[in-house]
């Protein structure tokens, strides 16, 4: 469509300006504005992750394929030790606004800065949640351990990654968090290498209930300090 | 239209930012006058909601400012503010714009229209890591108009303009202030002298003047001047 | 929805209709209040929804003002017989003239797609089409009046 013939359309159908549009518009009760959706909240912030994110999440998953494919004994335990960093993504995204400064700018929008938040995280999470799925389904192929064990062996990492990262978010503020939450992905990641490389009990199924036990109350804990975190963002910023 | 702050206090840890506040705003630009640590920001993060009171009830015509339709309506522009490192000026606006519930096309049009009243286009593609201080400033002024405002909150918003800027952004203001709320956070009284029809001087937590202020009650300044030192 | 942006976007659709710029102001505000007190919940077609509603207090004003020429009980009303298109300086342009041939449904298609840049699914909504005709006939309109365009240079 060129643009001459476009601007001469619409000056055929210019109209003398209203008069009484800001009086009318005053008037409307703002009790009928629509409330947000949390489908439009997540429309609207998928564009803003963090590119970085989706990056390394995908090479994640590349390098876990890698190791499925090499048929490795010990495959579950390598593939576990790669999972925090997954959930190291998802941690350094949803501390961007208070890294950037930007925490004070996006609380006072119409989106509050909760929603802003929590819809990243659940975006980012949920991708997790697929990529952890797909890694459980494919080493259970292998059918060493039964399929809740397999899971509790890939995601118990990822769990205690992700508690650790966002007890260390809500008790601490600035610059240091991401290095720490680095920090610790990196040091659960390498306990995991180690143990596989050493063949520690503790990795042997005998102790699998344990895996399966911490895998249950970790998610029961994440989110029950997820809530905590929500709720005390505004006093964290603020002090 | 009517803002009620209603004794609100906010205490940190031993120290006593707001005490037993109250006051009202109406349409007009209100000059809100003050030492720095007088309360003044905390005062203003209280009446954005962000912040909540220990005691006390803030509302807009019985709206309380936790609602979403409260900040669908509001605008703000804190005393310091940041930006994700890889934006420019116009990602920015097009960001803010989408977390305040503007389509893409609203927001487009929208961030044409305030780039250009603010006398940014020009720099509108280049990141904001190269904004001279007054240029940030602007944005962030652009920023808090982005979605028509009935109140605005602008917290030393002349911070880092120079007086040709001032006086630009004195005029977009006083227009802004003819039908909305304006609250107005300094310590310049310049900024305000002409434009503020009403007054609140703040000092220590507490409100110890609040009014209209006309020209026949002498300079502003000198008030100010007298009352803080 | 932007109700400030979306005020004159149903304001100049009912001018374009009624040719009266208080009247078009009136049925617009008339618009918005049925819109905002029929409680329409439904996100996405809630422009559609506002069009319509515009459309028949337009066609209401029509019934109400008509000399009664109809024979028939259930035959539309005649809407004016001048195409609506404000003549500058008494002059109609080329391209006004050719577009005063068209049908009203080609009019309102041409007013919503590119005086108020509405998206397509909005419009293919409102008039029942596929999007497929909708770009066949947006196409076959281009190429019409791009013959009747005089290109004035400043």
């Amino acid at each position: 469509m060129d643009k001459e013939l476009k601007m001469a359309i619409c000056r055929a159908y210019e109209a003398p300006l209203p008069g009484r549009k800001e009086e009318f518009l005053q008037k409307i009760p703002q009790n009928s504005m629509q409330k947000s959706s949390l489908y439009e909240i997540i429309c609207s912030q998928i564009g803003y992750i963090h590119k970085g994110a989706w990056f390394s999440a995908t090479a994640i998953f590349g390098a876990i394929l890698y190791f499925l494919s090499q048929q490795e004994p010990n495959t579950v335990f390598l593939c576990s030790a790669l999972t925090p960093f997954l959930a190291l993504g998802v941690l350094i995204e949803s501390g961007r606004s208070q890294r950037y400064n930007m925490a004070e700018l996006e609380s006072a929008t119409k989106y509050s800065l909760r929603s802003t938040i929590f819809s990243k995280m659940l975006i980012l999470g949920i991708f997790d949640l697929i990529v952890l799925l797909l890694i459980i389904s494919l080493t259970q192929l292998q059918k060493r351990y039964g399929l809740l064990l397999t899971a509790a062996y890939i995601l118990l990492p990822y769990l205690l990654t992700m508690w650790l990262g966002l007890m260390i978010e809500r008790t601490s503020f600035g610059r240091e968090i991401p290095y720490s939450v680095m920090g610790i992905s990196t040091l659960i990641s390498v306990l995991m290498f180690i143990s596989t490389g050493t063949n520690i009990i503790i990795l042997k199924p005998d102790y699998g209930i344990w895996w399966e036990f911490g895998t249950f109350i970790l998610i029961a804990e994440i989110i029950l300090s997820g809530q905590k975190r929500m709720d005390q963002l505004e006093e964290s910023i603020w002090n | 239209m009517e803002l009620k702050v209603d004794r609100v206090t906010k205490q940190y840890k031993n120290k006593i930012a707001v005490d037993r506040l109250s006051f009202c705003l109406t349409p007009g630009i209100t000059g809100l006058l003050g030492a720095n640590g007088a309360g003044k920001t905390t005062m203003l993060r209280m009446i954005c909601g962000i912040l909540t009171p220990d005691s006390g009830e803030i509302s807009l015509d019985g709206i309380s400012v936790k609602d979403e339709r409260y900040r669908n309506i509001l605008g703000y522009l804190p005393q310091d503010f940041g930006y994700y490192p890889e934006f420019t000026g116009a990602d920015f606006l097009l960001y803010l714009s989408a977390l305040k519930g503007l389509d893409k096309p609203a927001a487009k049009q929208r961030t044409e229209e305030l780039l250009d009243m603010v006398g940014l286009s020009d720099a509108a593609k280049k990141k904001i890591k190269n904004y001279s201080g007054g240029m940030k400033q602007r944005l962030g002024i652009a920023q808090a108009l982005l979605n028509k405002p009935k109140v605005l909150i602008l917290d030393e918003p002349t911070a880092g303009l120079d007086p040709k800027e001032r006086v630009r952004f004195r005029e977009l203001i006083a227009d802004i202030g003819k039908e909305n709320i304006v609250l107005l956070s300094t310590h310049i009284v310049s900024d305000i002298e002409h434009i503020a029809d009403f007054i609140l001087m703040m000092r220590e937590g507490r409100i110890i003047r609040q009014g209209i202020w006309e020209e026949k009650n002498g300079n502003l300044e000198d008030f100010y001047m007298k009352e803080f030192s | 929805m932007d109700y400030d942006v979306q005020y004159d976007k149903i304001y100049r659709y009912c001018y374009y209709k009624v040719k009266d710029k208080n009247l078009a102001e009136e049925i617009t505000q008339e618009t918005f209040l049925h819109f905002l007190d029929s409680g329409y919940r439904e996100q996405g077609k809630s422009l559609q929804y506002l069009y319509t509603i515009a459309r028949n207090l337009c066609v209401d004003h029509f019934r109400r003002n008509t000399n009664n020429k109809q024979i028939l009980l259930n035959e539309e009303p005649e809407e004016p017989a001048d195409s609506g298109f404000e003549e500058e300086f008494g002059i109609k342009s080329d391209l006004q003239k050719a577009m005063s041939v068209l049908s009203e449904e080609d009019r309102e298609i041409l007013l919503l797609k590119y005086a108020n840049d509405e998206k397509d699914t909005v419009i293919c909504g409102l008039f029942g089409i596929s999007r497929f005709s909708l770009y066949r006939r947006l196409h076959r309109l281009q190429k019409l009046l791009r013959k009747h365009l005089i290109v004035y240079s400043s």
